[in-house]
């Protein structure tokens, strides 16, 4: 009982710290954000960067030009700024690594996986996991007043899980046309005004940010594969995950990279960008 | 005077009653043109006859009178970048540009084969007219937005968007970046560097 009491404070206490930590690095990451979000800032550190300066060449240009741009202005505060990336070194750098173990190790591990398992089979196996995901899902539709997506979620987990035999199958968004809401704490914070800091390559995982890069944290302790007590089990679910989707996948890495003039500044644009509209929704 | 002035007035109002049901019509039209195209596109990607070669060649020659490469082209460079290129460089960043994203947009569209479509009605944005759509591949649904602008007598499309990934948007910033450490020629270099797999 005593043995058992002292090892709950230890969690705890884990715990606290934790959050803690978090909180702090939250902190700093709005302080962060606000000061480039700062125009004065941006003057300070680079006086051209709002690009108040006219090149010579301008003169020459017709009139006509102009207004064609004029049309389309919802590109142009596009490069108003450049973005904030601090750690710009090793995210190039880790771009590269996680590059090379798609081609190097993933993808042909994904591909001896998919040459044996059934396509109809590694469906499934996605779906499953998705399924999983619900807990996720639900409390941040709920952190976000959500109520029709909480909702929605909740309908889908129950039938799912029955009717769609352990997640096997989506009957929920194909015979009662619901979709997931894809909610996570990254887009929790976001939602509630938190800016990303700045970009940050996760190995492995690939382009995030600060704040989704922590909002992984809070989302872990609900992925229910992380209260199995068996080790191999917590380790090995997700590299089946990852495998298994890869394997479903094959070839859209590879064609997204094709189109990079810069691989990094590509893959850093396109997920801000999808962040953003996610946060929106 | 004052006659004129409340003439000028009526004269407005009419217009307006007469302009806005016709911009009403046009979301409609644009939407039917899109569906029209991504159908028959649909059909060539479906048939079991041709080659890859030849569905990419039909592709192109459906969808490329509604595209405004020229335009997407400038676009990307943005009017900063624009404006420090020679009228001589203008036109090689057209011709390389529009030639590489030619062939990134057929590799796309035949990287999926067995698409299904969902078509959401389209929208109002200003002067432009935005057409959302589901599209349902193996085992997720991309949400894709073409824009479309008024050229003339006819709407054209100057940019589209992949789950929030605007295609103009994420060139111009790989531009900017390209710009802001290198040259022009390092651009063009860039441009005509084979993709590598």
């Amino acid at each position: 009982m005593h043995y058992n009491f002292s090892r709950k404070r230890a969690h705890n206490r884990r715990r606290i710290c934790l959050c803690l930590g978090a909180l702090f690095i939250l902190a700093a990451c709005g302080i962060v954000s606000k000061a480039h979000a700062d125009p004065s800032f941006v003057l300070m550190s680079n006086p051209e960067a709002l690009g108040g300066h006219t090149s010579p060449g301008a003169v020459d240009s017709g009139v006509d030009e102009f207004g064609e741009f004029e049309e389309f202005e919802e590109f142009e505060a596009e490069s108003a700024a450049p973005v904030f990336d601090p750690l710009i070194g090793y995210n190039r750098t880790m771009t590269h690594v996680n590059d090379r173990l798609y081609f190097w190790v993933l993808k042909p591990v994904a591909q001896a996986y998919g040459a044996v398992v059934p396509e109809f089979a590694r469906q499934c196996l996605s779906r499953f996991f998705d399924n999983l995901g619900f807990p996720v899902r639900l409390v941040n539709t709920l952190f976000q007043i959500k109520l029709k997506g909480a909702g929605v979620e909740t309908l889908r987990f129950g039938v799912n899980s029955t009717v769609g035999i352990v997640g096997f199958f989506d009957p929920a968004k194909n015979w009662m046309h619901l979709s997931p809401y894809e909610e996570d704490f990254g887009q929790t914070l976001g939602y509630y005004g938190l800016n990303g800091g700045f970009p940050l390559v996760l190995p492995l995982f690939g382009p995030s940010n600060l704040r989704d890069s922590l909002g992984r944290v809070p989302d872990s302790y609900l992925d229910p594969i992380n209260y199995i007590p068996n080790i191999y089990v917590q380790a090995g679910a997700p590299a089946v995950n990852v495998v298994n989707r890869t394997s479903l996948h094959i070839g859209e890495y590879e064609a997204l990279r094709k189109d990079a003039m810069d691989m990094y500044i590509l893959f850093r644009d396109a997920y801000e960008q999808n962040r953003e509209k996610k946060i929106e929704e | 005077m004052r006659y004129f002035i409340c003439l000028g007035i009526v004269l407005m109002v009419f217009a307006g009653l007469v302009v806005s049901p016709v911009a009403a019509d046009d979301t409609k039209a644009v939407s039917q043109l899109l569906k029209g195209k991504i159908d028959s596109a649909l059909a060539v990607l479906d048939n079991k006859d041709m080659t890859e070669a030849e569905k990419k060649e039909k592709i192109m020659s459906i969808v490329e009178p509604v595209i405004d490469f020229e335009l997407m082209a400038k676009l990307t460079l943005g009017k900063g970048n624009w404006i420090r290129l020679s009228g001589e460089q203008q036109q090689e960043f057209i011709d390389l540009f529009v030639e590489r994203l030619k062939a990134s947009y057929l590799d796309k569209t035949t990287l999926y084969s067995d698409q299904e479509v969902a078509y959401h009605p389209a929208v109002k944005q200003g002067s432009k007219i935005h057409v959302p759509m589901d599209v349902i591949t193996k085992d997720k649904t991309a949400e894709v937005l073409y824009k479309f602008y008024s050229a003339g007598d006819q709407w054209r499309i100057y940019d589209v968007e992949i789950n929030g990934v605007s295609l103009i948007k994420s060139y111009r910033s790989q531009f900017d970046e390209i710009l802001r450490s290198g040259t022009v020629q390092d651009l063009f270099d860039e441009l005509k560097r084979p993709a590598d797999e």
